[in-house]
């Protein structure tokens, strides 16, 4: 029987949630705010002959409103490219209280992961431990969102962190240093496993090394950063295109959902939104409601709507993103050689650490530099920037950033809730690291710098950089998936136990966070959550 | 600072980055970065100084900026510097000549030994000129 589903959000969870429904016969209705993505500029064009063709090309790269520029005391290693800006763009009058969080929000077709930079690591059963299911459970929605979305990756020694899964497609071409770093690996491959813990291969990445339906395969523009004008890289929007290709599909846009309204028996009856054009507010009436706004605008819309139906303000304990640190690092043996701007330019190999409990794990994910932005990176050497210039010049070729990844769990005090700013209800957030977590940042660190060393590179003193929370964007934790039933739960099929005909397809269910982006696994999660959803009456 | 000022200031800097002079889209984009960040008008005494002895040309540029990285790496001059660092990079013909190396690495090695030595001396120089009005300021701002 097909059945009219409504989902909130276009992120990556919503258009797989979406994509899946919709396959299966039922009807779809997306509401979304939906800013979209500008048009690619010069699509053909190679980053060099880019940079030499563009009229105002700091007005491309750095911003009309010079956005991209790195100022001092930031403390980021990349600018974020202004192409992107669209990513983050908020609603007028949108806010959020937070601390020890600094949380990003998406309203952008196809969300947060239109700025990814492509990493597909599947959970393996150590990093489910806490999930109702296995790894058996959710291995075919892995495959299914390959095959949909085209995932490149090979066999190797991240294996171990990375379950394999079918359709994977040949890896991509690894520029020099890459290559020059893999086959050093390969040299000290016993004193890296044995003596550091230490594991490293390809990166397992959503990039085209061939064609795909109507996508073409990578060429090696050197774009990546500034936005892949081929989408060879993919993004959700491009699932959200072939949703709006399907005759049961309906995409409502410039809509913001602030809640939804319940009858007696708790179900959703209807979504209450503002319209982005006028202010207007829209009542949506709704059979079957998926959240997939992500974890802090799904938690933002219950929220408010409990407290729009009880007076209650509810706070959601378990909030988790990732730990990051980037960790910039200088090959000795390639300074004075010359790089190739026409290289894929995110990651392309990834490196495992391994701890006592396989929950806690460390993934890192190596990029070597090519064609982004250097005033970040100059601005922070210790010398004056004619100096630092000289030394960068030399070096750029050889210069490279681990960005290190360290799980999460869920704990009381990191928690979501509401706060009155001024007679409006705003989300807020309440985030402190574990005590032990200087410890296991420092071990890692450690351990990583001693690999580096042993492939010839150096990681400057005092420029490893610890990102503030909330910036990896892996947010998750508020609405777990559990066995035991409990309020502000769902169950193994991410059905809410407090409102029955209300399912979440993002991040808010898991109910662990492991060292890995999670975007993929909120894909094929999403894709297994619309099959239950969608089954019965 | 009038559009003028900005401009002689953008030549000086530029030339102490680069080498070269700056092109008139350059100065044009510093400019227009100055109309919309924040923090790049100084904030006390120590940095005005700073500012005005960077101003007086590129030797002295490099002497005021190896003193700013140690004394005022927020503060305004530096600031400055970062953004014009950024304009250039993305601007050819300075964009090329900026990122890749210009020999072979026997050369590049060279080169940094000379210039870690033209910093040293350029530090050295800063202590003398500002160390004095950076005590005098109080408590640094940047």
């Amino acid at each position: 029987m097909s059945m009219q589903v409504t989902v909130v959000g276009s992120g990556a969870s919503g258009v797989h949630f979406a994509r899946t429904a919709l396959a299966l016969g039922h009807r779809v209705t997306m509401v979304d705010v939906g800013h979209q993505r500008p048009a690619a500029v010069l699509p053909d064009a190679g980053f060099t002959a880019l940079r030499e063709r563009l009229e105002n090309p700091a007005g491309y790269f750095l911003g009309s409103g010079f956005q991209g520029v790195v100022t001092p005391g930031h403390g980021e290693y990349y600018g974020f490219p202004p192409g992107k800006d669209y990513v983050f763009r908020t609603p007028p009058g949108f806010g959020v209280h937070a601390r020890g969080f600094a949380p990003l929000f998406s309203f952008a077709r196809g969300g947060l992961a239109e700025a990814w930079t492509g990493g597909c690591y599947p959970f393996s059963d150590d990093d489910l431990q806490d999930f109702p299911f296995d790894h058996a459970a959710l291995a075919p929605f892995y495959e299914e969102v390959a095959r949909r979305i085209g995932v490149t990756g090979v066999a190797d020694d991240l294996t171990r962190f990375m379950p394999l899964h079918d359709g994977l497609l040949p890896p991509l071409e690894l520029d020099e240093h890459s290559a020059e770093l893999l086959a050093g690996y390969q040299r000290h491959r016993r004193y890296f496993q044995t003596g550091l813990g230490c594991y490293v291969g390809r990166t397992r990445v959503a990039t085209l090394s061939v064609p795909l339906g109507d996508r073409q395969e990578c060429t090696y523009l050197g774009r990546c950063l500034w936005g892949c004008p081929r989408e060879s890289l993919y993004t959700p929007s491009i699932t959200l295109r072939e949703c709006l290709a399907d005759p049961g599909f309906t995409y409502l846009p410039g809509l913001e959902v602030r809640q939804f309204r319940v009858d007696a028996e708790r179900r959703v009856t209807a979504i209450v939104a503002a319209s982005l054009d006028d202010g207007s507010v829209r009542e949506i009436p709704v059979e079957r409601l998926v959240l997939a706004a992500g974890t802090l605008q799904s938690a933002g819309i219950v929220l408010r709507s409990v407290h729009a139906a009880t007076g209650e303000i509810a706070r959601l304990p378990g909030l988790m993103d990732n730990r990051q640190v980037l960790v910039p690092f200088v090959n000795l043996r390639r300074v004075g050689r010359r790089y190739r701007a026409d290289r894929y330019q995110y990651h392309l190999i990834g490196l495992g650490l391994t701890t006592d409990d396989p929950r806690a794990h460390v993934h890192g994910q190596l990029t070597t530099l090519k064609t982004a932005l250097m005033h970040p990176i100059i601005q922070q050497l210790p010398f004056d920037l004619r100096t630092s210039l000289g030394l960068a010049r030399a070096a750029h070729g050889a210069l490279g950033v681990v960005n290190l990844n360290f799980h999460d769990t869920r704990r009381e005090q990191n928690a979501v809730t509401l706060a009155s700013e001024g007679g409006t209800l705003r989300v807020a957030i309440e985030y402190a690291p574990p005590a032990d977590e200087p410890a296991r940042l420092d071990d890692a660190v450690r351990r990583l710098r001693a690999a580096l060393w042993r492939l010839g590179c150096l990681v400057p003193p005092g420029m490893a950089h610890m990102r503030p929370m909330g910036a990896s964007v892996h947010y998750a934790g508020t609405f777990p998936m559990t066995r035991e039933p409990g309020p502000w739960t769902t169950d193994a099929g991410g059905r809410s136990r407090d409102f029955p005909n209300l399912w979440f397809a993002d991040g808010s269910t898991f109910p662990s966070l492991p060292a890995k982006n999670l975007t993929f696994t909120l894909m094929a999660n999403a894709t297994r959550v619309a099959h239950h959803a969608t089954a019965g009456g | 600072m009038t559009g003028t000022e900005l401009v002689q200031e953008c030549g000086v800097f530029t030339r102490h980055i680069s080498g070269r002079t700056a092109s008139p889209q350059v100065a044009e984009q510093y400019a227009a970065a100055h109309q919309v960040l924040s923090g790049m008008e100084p904030g006390d005494g120590h940095e005005r100084w700073l500012l005005r002895v960077a101003r007086l040309g590129p030797v002295a540029c490099r002497i005021a900026d190896a003193w700013a990285r140690l004394a005022a790496p927020q503060g305004a001059l530096r600031r400055k510097l970062v953004v014009l660092l950024a304009i250039l990079e993305v601007s050819p013909p300075y964009a090329e000549e900026l990122d890749q190396p210009r020999g072979g690495a026997a050369l590049e090695w060279l080169r940094i030994a000379a210039s870690g030595l033209a910093f040293a001396g350029a530090l050295a120089v800063g202590l003398v000129l500002f160390l004095p009005a950076r005590l005098a300021a109080g408590p640094r701002t940047g």
